[in-house]
Parts: C-alpha cells; sequence; structure tokens
C-alpha cells in the first residue's frame, strides 16, 4: 500500500540517468517525501523501489543487482551478533550495499586495543558502546537504513525474541564464546547464519543453513583458548574475512546462490592463498 | 609415502620445512599430528585434499593435509 499521490510524487522528484533502465532519486528529495507522507526513510525506500525509482546512491550497484535485488535487500532484515573487528565491516557494506533493517547486539564499550582493526573504533570513542557506535555510523552512511541495538550481551534466552523477526544471522562474535549456542538458535528457528571467525593470519567464514554442516569442531574449546588469545587479530585478515561475510549474506538475502554452505572458506594472510575447504 | 603438510594459526610453528613429510605407509592424520609433535587436544579439526576428515582414514602418498586449531577471533 503506498501513500496516495506518494506515486505521483516520486515520479515528479525522480530523474532519468543516462544508460539506466530506470529512474533516480535523490536521497534530499526522498527524505522529503518520508516527512510529507508521514512514513519512515526506510519504508520511502521500498515504496520508491517498489515504483522502480532507485536512490541514486545506490546506481553503482546496478547491474551487478538489479532493481529486484535492491528491493529484496531493502526489505531484508538481519541480526548482527557483535560490533567489534567483524560486525563493524559487515555493517559497513550491508548499510552501504541498501540493507533495510539490521539489529546489532554488542554489550561491549570500545578499548584501545580494539582500534587496530575495528572500523567503528574511534579515538574518541573509547568507553562508549559499540552497538551504538554501529547505529550512529549507519545513519551516518544511510538515512534509509533502520538499525536497532541491544546494548548487551545475547543470552541463549534473548534469540527467541529476535529471531523470528529476522531473515538471517551475522555471527561476528569475538572468541569462540556463544558461537554454538547462536548456531543452534538459528537452527531452531530455521535461520541461515554467516559466520567468521579469525585469528591472526588465519581468517575462516562459513554460511549454514538448518540441515547443513557446520564449521563448529573450530568452536569445542573453552572461552581462553582460541587462538586468537595467543595471536591477537590484524585488520586485513578481519576486513577480509567480512567481506566473505557481507558477501554471503547480499547473495542469499536477494535469492543469490550462497557460495560457502557446506564448506569453510580459509584465507590464509601468511602466504595470500585461500581456499574453500569442504566440511 | 610423502605428505603435503599446512599447519594453521597458533599450530604454524608445527609445518616441516618446505611443508613436506614422509610417513610410513598407512599412516593416519592421527600418526602424521604426533610425528610432529602437535598435542592432539590442541589439534579442533583436520582437512585431507580438501575436505573435513576423521584423524584415523589412512593417508594416501601426495595427499595435502591441513591442521587447525580451535579459532574463535572476531
Amino acid at each position: 500500500m503506498h501513500p496516495s499521490g506518494l506515486v505521483q510524487d516520486l515520479a515528479r522528484h525522480s530523474h532519468a540517468l543516462e544508460d539506466y533502465p530506470f529512474a533516480c532519486i535523490q536521497d534530499v528529495h526522498l527524505l522529503e517525501l518520508a516527512r510529507k507522507y508521514n512514513i519512515q526513510p526506510w519504508q520511502a525506500q521500498i515504496n520508491a523501489l517498489e515504483n522502480q525509482v532507485c536512490p541514486e546512491r545506490y546506481i553503482r550497484n546496478y547491474k551487478t543487482m538489479s532493481l529486484e535485488m535492491q528491493l529484496d535487500l531493502a526489505r531484508s532484515s538481519v541480526l548482527v551478533v557483535g560490533a567489534g573487528g567483524l560486525g563493524g565491516y559487515v555493517i559497513e557494506l550491508l548499510v552501504r550495499s541498501g540493507a533495510g533493517r539490521l539489529t546489532v547486539a554488542d554489550g561491549d564499550v570500545f578499548e584501545l586495543s580494539n582500534l587496530n582493526r575495528q572500523i567503528l573504533g574511534t579515538s574518541d570513542l573509547t568507553g562508549k558502546p559499540k552497538a551504538e557506535a554501529a547505529r550512529q555510523r549507519a545513519m551516518d552512511i544511510n538515512p534509509f537504513a533502520r538499525v536497532e541495538t541491544c546494548g548487551t550481551y545475547l543470552q541463549p534466552d534473548d534469540l527467541p525474541g529476535l529471531l523470528p523477526g529476522t531473515d538471517l544471522v551475522l555471527d561476528c562474535l569475538g572468541g569462540v564464546e556463544f558461537r554454538q549456542e547462536l548456531l543452534q538458535a538459528a537452527k531452531d528457528h530455521q535461520r541461515p547464519l554467516v559466520t567468521g571467525f579469525v585469528a591472526g593470519n588465519t581468517g575462516l567464514a562459513s554460511t549454514v543453513f538448518p540441515g547443513d554442516l557446520s564449521p563448529e569442531a573450530f568452536w569445542q574449546a573453552d572461552r581462553d583458548q582460541g587462538a586468537e588469545i595467543t595471536l591477537g587479530n590484524v585488520a586485513y585478515t578481519v576486513s577480509m574475512i567480512a567481506t566473505l561475510q557481507a558477501r554471503e549474506a547480499i547473495h542469499i538475502l536477494t535469492r543469490q546462490a550462497p557460495c560457502l554452505r557446506n564448506r569453510v572458506f580459509l584465507a590464509d594472510m601468511h602466504t595470500c592463498s585461500f581456499q574453500s575447504l569442504e566440511l | 609415502m610423502q605428505i603435503q603438510v599446512s599447519c594453521y594459526a597458533t599450530l604454524s610453528p608445527y609445518t616441516p620445512r618446505e611443508g613436506l613429510v614422509d610417513m610410513d605407509s598407512g599412516s593416519t592424520p592421527g600418526d602424521l599430528i604426533q610425528h610432529l609433535g602437535i598435542p592432539m587436544e590442541e589439534v579442533k579439526i583436520i582437512f585431507v585434499n580438501g575436505k573435513s576428515a576423521d584423524p584415523s582414514t589412512p593417508l594416501n602418498d601426495q595427499d595435502r593435509v591441513g591442521i587447525f586449531p580451535a579459532v574463535g577471533g572476531g
């Protein structure tokens, strides 16, 4: 359902661009229409895309992403668990690409030791909550994103309330802890999960649909036994794996084929060798 | 028989020189791990020729083995 008059207004405020088979609208005009019709910016974005009007900020997604895929993405809802190294980059890429709704969960605050790799962390945010930094960054990048935050560490009891409203889970946790519980909850709620896990020069990513093989063997350890405790985490490995996670998420949300089901992507950043291993 | 070995993350110091090791015919990944001196409890998953494998399945000449510890950072 579109508010009466919105369709005409979209046509009036959009413009043709050479070489694009659809009309485009600038942020300022779409935000104006959202105000005029008393709807949220994310809703206005969906209305625009449904009427073959593309927010101009996404035109370079085309033709890699069709307008239909852009609409799928605008309508999608993801749960990002962890807004640290992986989560920060995943959120950055999803929000820029046009993901409609993100729920970001992280109970942590930034420390100086996060700043080597966590894109959301800046000098002036030391001591400040990561979830709120994610929301602010998302709004700064894209006013059409809808971001909700959960500023505590998720507990198993929180998941039944969050998962039904989400299309996909991004496991961006730091450490082996809680990964197994999150995976199980995603499976119980029939939701796909895209996971990333890194230590030093070794980075891994995998996509798990209910019933798939999973990389959980990597997490069978006490919380203080993950290789990351010894090796630390470096920016280039973290951002590489977050990129793979965002790629998988965007493909799934736009009904394209994921690459990493029943597989784990291995980035060996020591030798620059990349493999997709069978689970 | 010759086996190509890569050990990852905290286990990478156990990767043999040139990544190659000679093992008796019929050896398993478990034997290989013992041969390299890797504490078994630190190994969480093994891949043989790009596929997740059981530590007790015998290896073949020229097999590629990847050995991983627990990894969970983000």
